[in-house]
């Protein structure tokens, strides 16, 4: 290894070290930090409880290593290129090192990953096992030999023409399903694969390649397996078994560096396309928009439309609904996931409905308990979309600047970015909550909750999340990184924590109502609701004061 | 056409501090109907800051400014409509086509038969064959083509522009300085920042040097020269030197509020 890429990395690695902790002086760094503390606090507090133990079965443990394998694999071959910071193009690239430093010094932080991980995993886990700190060991080497055969697959990609690019990676895709289907029919008994494909008549289309019982049944693979069984004294197997667990996975990792350095292809040239790549794909999922690049293409211009709704700010409101109409692929997707959600939902109620039906009716409590619990299910589908639908502050980040510009009131131009994704969600949560109401039979009061419901959810919601990408635009317009990881996680707590004064209220006012049951929920659902649209009102005159005053802009 | 007396932009006593940091420090001047006032200084001298400042981006810290005859505190809306901005790093709807974006600024500030003026702005700009082109597919300098037809699209009373030439081939650097003259000929105004001094000196009525937030100087070139004591055929380029060289020398001719 070289010593100045190893003082790079050192002084990289005490730099963002650095970095981190001061970030904690921010309540958003803290309040993120704490939240990942308390939540693997909260493992190790209870990792002596069985259900830790049932996580690391042998089977759980086999599965996640095939998931660790072949995710490497494919996540490397599909990369097609070594990944590096911009910076290390400029410099290091053209410096005197050779590829195998480059390639180890890119590894570098994977090896620290790879013992951090062990160690959290030895901390959680290791009551579980009669030898941890070999265990530990084991997972770490495995880790590494993950990172080298992924980093290599990366290389081999990258160096290939991109027609056989494609044609491989489903090739890859097609034997990960495969070592999976037959993982999950040895481990768990799941028969994902038809009975049909192991008849004699589809293996006789596969002729003469090899069969999965041809290779098992093979007389050289049972002499070699004969070969594995203990002989010697019940110590001395101890040890030995424990030696070549480790020695196993050691011969792997070394193996599999080995596999990585004979990779004779010129990295460089994959690199530069796919650091620049890989750079701007991320730039470009932060800001909400398409990875993929419109190449040039004849589309026609839609014609300015007529109603008075889009004039002013309402020419907001059409530029996202002309995006909608523009991002098919994504709203394909959107689709399809809400097809599933509230399908799955949908026919969970109507099979509920048919058993009670046939049973004579389900008991009232019972039917109610099984409908709210599908309603908050549904109400939840928010959360998931908001994501799916980048039509707001989200894409229009980057427009901050001339946004300022445009002759309109701060509330206004606030009400016509969120209006976009909080009807799309409205629209999807719509699909689930027909059948909801069909099936549910509610009364008046409790229709009027749902109907009013869902929209504050929604727009709660949708505030929350543009609030964050308001002050994460604005954060960039000032030159600084826009979002962390951190703050993701703090988005995502109060995501969460913006419909507790609501509930709460509710719970209170059902509490205090508690003899006249009629009366006590349409109080409390009437106060939850004003709570919750209060709150809502409030995150939006937030946005508009954020989007107003907050200084978006720093000369250089 | 002699500059109308009236000022679209009337900038007095302002000041910007980011933190303890002064950007911009006590800077006045106006900027009247039909004048093309060039803003030059070195990299942080307040530049963008003033361009955003007056555009109601940034907030200033200290002073009054008015755009339109609007104040832009009290009156931000009205003094929006006043102006037209194009940011030295253009940012365009990537799913939006060049009509499009045109449909957009056309809606947003309520421009009436505004498609009777599409063909001829895009005409004038070069942007006729990529009318339809998404904008994701422009190059730099067909988005700032396309950011100026935006801008000339609504006829504001002033159009700020932030390194309006950055991108552009030579025949459309001729084009723009010749719709620019155009229009400020026809009254409106036009407040421009840029490095390339020649572009200034041949462009501008009015030049205005920045030094460290501070104005140095402010006036006509023939003006500044001759306050600099500096021979009459000096370029804008010797008296920029001149007078950023000698710092606390105010060499401030006309247009003092």
């Amino acid at each position: 290894m070289n010593r100045a890429l190893l003082y790079l990395w050192f002084s990289l690695l005490r730099r963002k070290a650095l970095k981190f902790a001061y970030s904690l002086r921010r309540p958003t760094s803290l309040v993120g930090f704490l939240a990942v503390v308390s939540l693997l606090g909260f493992l190790f507090y209870f990792r002596h409880h069985k259900l830790m133990g049932e996580l690391v079965r042998r089977e759980n443990l086999v599965g996640g290593a095939l998931v660790m394998l072949c995710g490497s694999l494919f996540k490397g071959f599909l990369q097609r290129g070594l990944e590096c910071e911009p910076a290390d193009i400029e410099f290091l690239f053209t410096s005197p090192f050779t590829q195998r430093q480059i390639i180890i010094y890119r590894l570098l932080p994977n090896y620290l990953f790879a013992v951090f991980q062990s160690l959290v995993f030895m901390g959680l886990f290791a009551s579980h096992f009669q030898y941890p700190i070999l265990t530990a060991l084991c997972l770490s080497l495995f880790q590494v030999a993950c990172f080298h055969l992924a980093m290599a697959a990366a290389i081999f990609g990258g160096a290939i023409p991109e027609g056989t690019h494609y044609r491989m990676r489903w090739m890859i895709l097609g034997v990960c399903f495969l070592i999976g289907a037959s993982y999950l029919r040895l481990a768990w008994g799941f028969r994902i694969v038809p009975a049909f494909c192991s008849s004699p008549i589809v293996q006789f289309l596969f002729y003469p390649a090899l069969t999965l019982p041809d290779a098992a049944n093979a007389i050289a693979v049972h002499q070699w397996t004969l070969g594995l069984e203990p002989t010697g004294a019940i110590a001395m197997r101890e040890f030995w078994l424990k030696t070549s667990y480790l020695a196993g996975f050691a011969l792997a990792a070394g193996a599999s560096l080995w596999l990585l350095f004979r990779c004779k292809t010129n990295v460089f040239e994959a690199a530069l396309g796919t650091t620049t790549r890989l750079a701007e794909n991320r730039q470009r999922l932060q800001q909400g928009r398409r990875i993929t690049i419109e190449k040039e293409q004849a589309v026609r211009s839609v014609r300015m439309p007529k109603s008075i709704l889009f004039h002013g700010v309402g020419a907001i409101l059409w530029k996202n609904l002309i995006a909608v109409r523009r991002c098919r692929k994504e709203m394909m997707v959107a689709s399809f996931f809400i097809f599933c959600y509230t399908g799955f939902f949908t026919a969970l109620l109507w099979i509920y409905h048919d058993l009670a039906r046939k049973a004579g009716g389900a008991p009232l409590y019972e039917a109610r308990g099984f409908t709210s619990g599908i309603a908050a299910f549904l109400g939840m589908l928010a959360f998931f979309l908001q994501r799916m639908f980048p039509f707001d502050f989200r894409r229009d980040g980057r427009h901050l600047l001339s946004f300022r510009t445009l002759p309109t009131s701060p509330i206004a131009l606030t009400l016509a970015e969120v209006a976009v994704p909080t009807a799309m969600c409205l629209a999807a949560q719509a699909c689930g909550v027909i059948p909801l109401v069909i099936f549910g039979k509610f009364d008046w009061p409790t229709l009027v909750f749902i109907v009013l419901g869902y929209p504050a959810v929604s727009l709660a919601l949708n505030s929350v999340w543009n609030l964050h990408y308001l002050l994460a635009a604005a954060k960039e317009a000032e030159g600084r990184s826009s979002s962390s990881a951190v703050g993701m996680v703090m988005v995502v707590a109060l995501s969460f924590l913006v419909f507790y004064p609501a509930g709460l209220t509710t719970v209170k006012v059902a509490n205090h109502f508690i003899e006249n049951q009629s009366l006590a929920f349409t109080l409390a659902a009437s106060a939850g609701l004003a709570v919750q649209y209060t709150i809502d009102l409030l995150l939006l005159l937030t946005i508009a004061r954020v989007f107003q005053r907050v200084e978006i802009s720093r000369d250089s | 056409m002699e500059a109308n007396e009236t000022p679209v932009i009337q900038v007095e006593n302002f000041s910007k501090k980011y933190g303890q940091f002064a950007a911009v420090s006590d800077l006045s001047f106006c900027v009247r109907s039909g004048e093309i006032v060039g803003l030059v200084g070195a990299n942080g001298a307040g530049k963008t800051t003033t361009l955003r400042a007056i555009t109601c981006i940034l907030r200033s810290s200290v002073g009054t400014i008015r755009v339109g005859g609007y104040d832009i505190e009290r009156s931000a809306v009205e003094a929006k409509r006043a102006f037209a901005y194009i940011p030295d790093t253009v940012h365009p709807y990537d799913v939006l086509t060049v009509t499009e974006h045109l449909h957009f600024v056309a809606l947003a500030y309520r421009i009436l038969n505004a498609e009777s003026k599409y063909a001829a702005l895009l005409e004038e700009l070069e942007l006729k064959d990529k009318k339809d082109a998404m904008a994701s597919s422009l190059s730099r300098g067909m988005l700032q083509k396309l950011s100026l037809a935006c801008a000339f699209l609504r006829e504001p009373r002033v159009i700020i522009l932030d390194e309006p030439l950055t991108g552009l081939d030579p025949r459309g650097i001729r084009n723009i300085k010749e719709s620019i003259r155009r229009r400020a000929a026809c009254g409106t105004a036009f407040l421009l920042s840029s490095h390339l001094l020649v572009l200034v000196e041949t462009l501008c009525d009015q030049v205005m040097i920045l030094h460290r937030g501070r104005k140095m100087a402010f006036g006509s070139l023939e003006e500044i020269r001759h306050r600099a004591t500096l021979d009459k055929d000096a370029s804008l380029e010797d008296v920029f030197f001149a007078v950023t060289e000698r710092p606390g020398e105010s060499l401030e001719i006309s247009n003092v509020l």
